[in-house]
């Protein structure tokens, strides 16, 4: 991979993991120190891995979605997201007796929304593009008719806590991504599931004659996209405090965009959940660092934008 | 959605080019004047609200709601048909059509963005519709404003806060949607305060989007930022309870702050007596008011052209009615503040509370005009 036969040897940052991504991270961070040396404070650095953490959990499913390949996309992430943050506001309230039914809850929805996604792919032959936009609308009008019957309200102590608390000096958010990440590592490395993924992503016909059953795959998926999408649900009303219509909407992109960064290629079979991980963590630490540039909003969206695409130069370029 | 979007404009293009011509009102000088005409009671009134998706759309659909049964049961109107818009302007281009369609006497229309809208708002006035635009106004001569008073909203919260710092120190800011005519308001009128006063330096102003989870991310890297020489916040609507939260989860002390206006918060800060914050309540019940307004028009009564002001996005038109903030809240009501009149109350937080007792948290203060009220305030 890292010889291209163009004769002159190039130190490679493709034969390092992730390389592209690390490095970009540390001129990051060398660039806010430069202007703040507060920038790398331990409380701003908590500040920061905290919301790259909810961002990375909430691009686990759509990770797993795009490695599925088959023009795999989840856009109704964000939605699933708000739905699941309104359930558990407006069924467990400020109640932590009730919590566990309503996390019971948010799952099961979750895993049903990502089974239909999987299903109008597979089955029906749609575009995953399509039908995952069109259960996104269906999800919203169903987060708006609960809402619209059983306000939010405030959380209790327990997921106040994961948006606040700590434990052992970290970050609740930091301690559940780290358990997603080795999750998702075990899943996609060590599992005939991850295996199977891979080879479907890569070439759906190949995996097919391999004798690799296709379709449970994929919406086993989709499934665990439309779950993990409800998890992260939590985490922002717990990080928030508060739930309402809008809330999970900015995810659908993000997720979408933090993905990629991490090395997923929309066209399937490549990514790792640790790639994602720090795709999530660029895009946390450039807005930290915009906001500590003290810049003006609009050349705040220019400049992340420009940032975003030199990343993903730098990052997942296909190598051709 | 893209093709609906271009489809509605070219219908509405089309159809905008052939003016009916009605001059009757132009003698008035009013030129949103002119579809009030001879249409006889009860009215049918079309409200078309362009996005509905957080709490505060909730109450100000729902307070068009309840004066919508209030005119029907005086036998004022026959139907007021509302519609939200789910997909942005594309959905509310389509819903305005469909409302024209069914024959109204008026449109109540609170756009979700200016310029995709006009064109239709146009045909609906060109098709002998009196237009009232509620809420976020429309740079348009012949329609008429009836707008919530931005300048009051983030003037008095940030001379209150000026004040609560002791009148000199270092401020930063969270504010909504760039580029959003309410936010673009209220920033020129906090600078405006902010000129008058040097020896307070404004930090940092970043945007929030209205959006907790954005603020608590923006408030985060202030603080890395500018840590403790952070004197004082200035936050708008939705987004004190993630400013506070980034606070508590770097373990620094908070510095006074500007609050929201909805249960959740007057409970937080209720509980925690050394938060020391006020808030301005920007009410949904513009809704109702502006409905209100409607119904008066079409009754031909007369409007005190004394009250209107210029348009916020196009000053060389007079058609606007700036609602007042209703109440101004703080720990302890402190009605001796320069901003406290009849129109805007200057209440404690217990009084806030209190309004919203029995309510759910997320319920935002409000305040709605009767309809006397809105006769005494608005006509002559």
């Amino acid at each position: 991979m890292s010889t291209t036969g163009s004769g002159r040897p190039r130190l490679s940052l493709a034969a390092v993991p992730h390389g592209g991504s690390l490095l970009i991270i540390a001129l990051l961070c060398a660039a806010g120190w430069l202007v703040k040396p507060a920038f790398l404070s331990p409380m701003n650095i908590w500040a920061v891995l905290a919301i790259s953490s909810l961002l990375a959990v909430a691009s686990a499913g759509q990770t797993l979605v795009i490695v599925s390949g088959n023009q795999g996309i989840d856009l109704s992430v964000g939605s699933i997201m708000t739905l699941s943050a309104l359930i558990v506001s407006g069924m467990a309230g400020s109640s932590n007796e009730l919590l566990p039914m309503a996390l019971g809850t948010v799952l099961v929805l979750g895993i049903a929304i990502g089974l239909v996604n999987g299903i109008g792919m597979r089955f029906l032959g749609l575009y995953p593009l399509v039908v995952t936009l069109g259960v996104s609308f269906v999800v919203e009008g169903l987060a708006l008719v609960y809402a619209q019957s059983r306000a939010p309200q405030m959380p209790g102590t327990l997921i106040e806590n994961i948006g606040i608390g700590r434990f052992l000096g970290i970050p609740w958010l930091v301690v559940i991504c780290a358990l997603v990440a080795v999750l998702m590592t075990v899943l996609l490395r060590y599992t005939r599931f991850g295996r199977q993924l891979y080879l479907v992503g890569s070439n759906v016909r190949a995996a097919q004659a391999a004798g690799v059953p296709v379709t449970r795959v994929l919406l086993l998926t989709y499934a665990a996209s439309g779950a993990l999408a409800a998890l992260s649900g939590v985490l922002l009303y717990g990080y928030v405090a508060s739930a309402n219509l809008s809330i999970g909407a900015p995810y659908t992109m993000m997720s979408i965009a933090a993905a990629v960064i991490g090395g997923a290629a929309l066209s399937g079979g490549t990514g790792t959940f640790i790639g994602t991980m720090l795709g999530a963590l660029i895009f946390s630490l450039l807005t930290n660092l915009l906001i500590t540039l003290g810049l003006g909003p609009a050349l705040r969206y220019a400049i992340s934008g420009l940032v975003l695409i030199l990343v993903l130069f730098a990052t997942s370029r296909d190598a051709n | 959605m893209k093709i609906a979007t271009m489809l509605a404009g070219v219908l509405a293009l089309g159809l905008a080019v052939s003016p009916l011509g009605l001059s009757s009102a132009q003698a008035e000088g009013l030129d949103f004047l002119k579809n009030v005409k001879k249409s006889e009671k009860p009215y049918k009134i079309g409200f078309s609200n362009g996005f509905i998706g957080n709490a505060w759309r909730a109450q100000h659909v729902e307070g068009v709601e309840k004066t919508a049964a209030e005119l029907k049961a005086a036998g004022i109107v026959s139907d007021v048909v509302i519609v939200n818009s789910t997909s942005g302007a594309s959905g509310q281009i389509s819903q305005i059509n469909s409302l024209l369609a069914q024959g109204i006497d008026a449109l109540v229309v609170n756009p979700v963005s200016a310029e995709p809208l006009m064109p239709i708002v146009q045909r609906a006035i060109d098709s002998g519709v009196l237009v009232v635009v509620a809420d976020n106004p429309l740079p348009m001569e012949n329609v008429l404003n009836v707008s919530l008073n931005h300048t009051q909203y983030w003037g008095i919260e940030t001379e209150w806060l000026i004040d609560a710092i002791g009148g000199k120190g270092n401020i930063v800011a969270i504010e909504g949607l760039a580029g959003n005519t309410a936010n673009d308001w209220r920033v020129r009128a906090r600078d405006e305060v902010l000129a008058k006063h040097p020896d307070v330096k404004l930090l940092a102003s970043v945007p929030g989007g209205w959006d907790q989870a954005q603020a608590r991310e923006a408030m985060a890297g202030l603080l890395a930022a500018h840590g403790s020489d952070i004197n004082g916040v200035l936050i708008q609507d939705v987004m004190s309870e993630g400013v506070i939260r980034a606070y508590k989860a770097a373990g620094a002390a908070l510095p006074p702050l500007t609050g929201d206006y909805v249960l959740s918060y007057f409970k937080l800060w209720k509980s925690d007596p050394d938060l020391v914050s006020a808030t301005v309540a920007n009410p949904p019940g513009i809704g109702s008011d502006s409905l209100r307004i409607a119904v008066e028009l079409l009754e031909g009564k007369e409007l005190d052209t004394s009250k209107l002001v210029p348009n916020p996005l196009n000053p060389d038109y007079s058609n606007t009615i700036l609602i007042s903030q209703p109440y101004v809240v703080e720990r302890e009501a402190n009605t001796s503040r320069s901003w406290c009149t009849e129109e805007t109350q200057c209440i404690s937080l217990d009084e806030a509370m209190a309004k919203l007792d029995g309510q759910s948290d997320n319920a935002a203060l409000d305040k709605t005009l009767s309809q006397d009220e809105v006769r005494a305030r608005y006509f002559k």
